[in-house]
């Protein structure tokens, strides 16, 4: 083995120092590539690996923690932010998949048959008048064995009126007046018209309003509740729009 | 590459100032560590300092890791080293430490990431370390184990001092071809 060394220091002599951390090197360039090699080298060098004391963990946390505090607080509002995104894009998603269910249900509404029920709110004239000047609400006049015509509306969101009724379409000890819709696949019952009414009600059409092509007036005994019209329609009316 | 990745993703927690890295960092790490503490230092009171300075000061300044110039493991154990022997010297345990210099580690660990990642260049660096002459060998043990300085290494060997920094250089660079060898150099 040579022992041949002139005195000087040069770059990699400088960088072998340091990386064996000797305390007197001689200033001067250092070759900064060599010492990191040195020092991965020195890295494999065999050392017995010990597991320190169990409770240094948590001192050096501790101490780390106290010289410069942590950005839990930044990491929470990361993870807070990212869990919010997330909230976010769930609630977008359950929105999205809502309106489409609202959709589909509208879809089945639409296409769904009507179906109608009375209303047991007081009729005002306003209200009939408002009815009357709703774009696509569709009117119509009942005819037959009344003393007197009556009228009805029936907006495109299913509220309806009936108005101009005569006493002779009310019911009475002796029989029942029953509202029903005429629809394309039939007659749908709407309900009793309650002697409490006076000249005019409300009813409500849900389902698929379009499919409502006019209404009509029957009698039928007291206390019974007709799935069907019975032969005694006694007034009649086809919607259109006006 | 796995383990640069990683050392990456782990640089960046901290400098983002997530301690769980650290904490990571520390399981991975701190058996190596406090192994050449003690290795260095002789004293296991000294090593759980230099084990605990080491890592609070890789918290506390994490941009001084730069994974482009070397593993995390070489960062640390040049730190681990840099820091012992600054004790060694400080406090003057020379004689405490030759004492203790033979006494083997109770416990031993591997992580299996780390041996995996790192066996090839272990291997090639422990074998480049084991056919080196003696007379280059020791100096660099006494110099990096020992803590010593080249002139108490040509002390103790009775060598020039110009000897023993010739002999270690050599030696040093037949370390540093076999990591270059296995390609894991920076």
């Amino acid at each position: 083995v040579s022992t041949f060394d002139n005195g000087s220091w040069d770059a990699e002599d400088r960088a072998i120092a340091h990386a064996l951390d000797q305390d007197a090197v001689p200033e001067g360039p250092v070759d900064d590539e060599a010492l990191d090699d040195y020092r991965a080298a020195l890295a494999h060098l065999p050392v017995d690996e010990v597991e320190p004391p169990g409770d240094l963990e948590e001192q050096v946390m501790l101490e780390a923690l106290r010289r410069r505090h942590a950005a839990a607080v930044t990491l929470r509002h990361v993870h807070d932010k990212r869990t919010r995104r997330r909230r976010i894009g769930l609630v977008a998603v359950a929105a999205a998949a809502a309106v489409v269910i609202v959709a589909l249900l509208a879809g089945r509404h639409a296409t769904s048959p009507p179906k109608g029920r009375i209303e047991t709110v007081a009729v005002q004239h306003a209200d009939i008048q408002r009815a009357l000047a709703q774009p696509g609400a569709r009117t119509g006049t009942l005819h037959g064995l009344l003393t007197s015509p009556v009228s009805v509306v029936l907006q495109r969101d299913g509220t309806g009126y009936l108005y101009g009724l005569p006493p002779s379409a009310q019911s009475n000890a002796l029989r029942t007046e029953w509202f029903w819709l005429d629809t394309a696949k039939g007659p749908v019952r709407v309900g009793a018209i309650p002697a409490s009414a006076r000249d005019a009600l409300a009813f409500h059409v849900s389902g698929d309003v379009d499919q409502v092509r006019g209404v009509f007036i029957t009698f039928e005994p007291p206390d019974v509740t007709p799935s069907s019209p019975g032969s005694s329609v006694v007034a009649r009316a086809s919607l259109s729009s006006h | 590459v796995i383990s640069a990745a990683r050392d990456h993703e782990l640089a960046a927690r901290l400098v983002a100032g997530d301690e769980s890295a650290l904490r990571e960092i520390y399981r991975a790490h701190s058996p190596a560590v406090y192994g050449l503490a003690v290795r260095v230092l002789g004293d296991e009171s000294l090593s759980e300092d230099v084990t605990q300075d080491v890592f609070v000061r890789l918290w506390e300044d994490p941009a001084r890791f730069d994974p482009a110039r070397g593993p995390l493991r070489a960062y640390l154990l040049a730190m681990t080293h840099s820091r012992a022997v600054e004790r060694v010297r400080a406090e003057e345990s020379l004689r405490r430490r030759h004492d203790t210099a033979s006494r083997q580690p109770a416990v031993t660990v591997d992580d299996p990431d780390r041996v995996v990642l790192a066996r090839d260049v272990e291997v090639a660096v422990r074998q480049a370390l084991a056919d080196l002459p003696d007379a280059q060998r020791v100096p660099i043990e006494m110099a990096y184990f020992g803590g010593l300085s080249y002139r108490q290494v040509a002390e103790a060997l009775d060598e020039p001092e110009g000897t023993v920094k010739y002999r270690i250089r050599m030696g040093m660079q037949k370390l540093r071809a076999a990591l270059r060898t296995v390609g894991v150099a920076p």
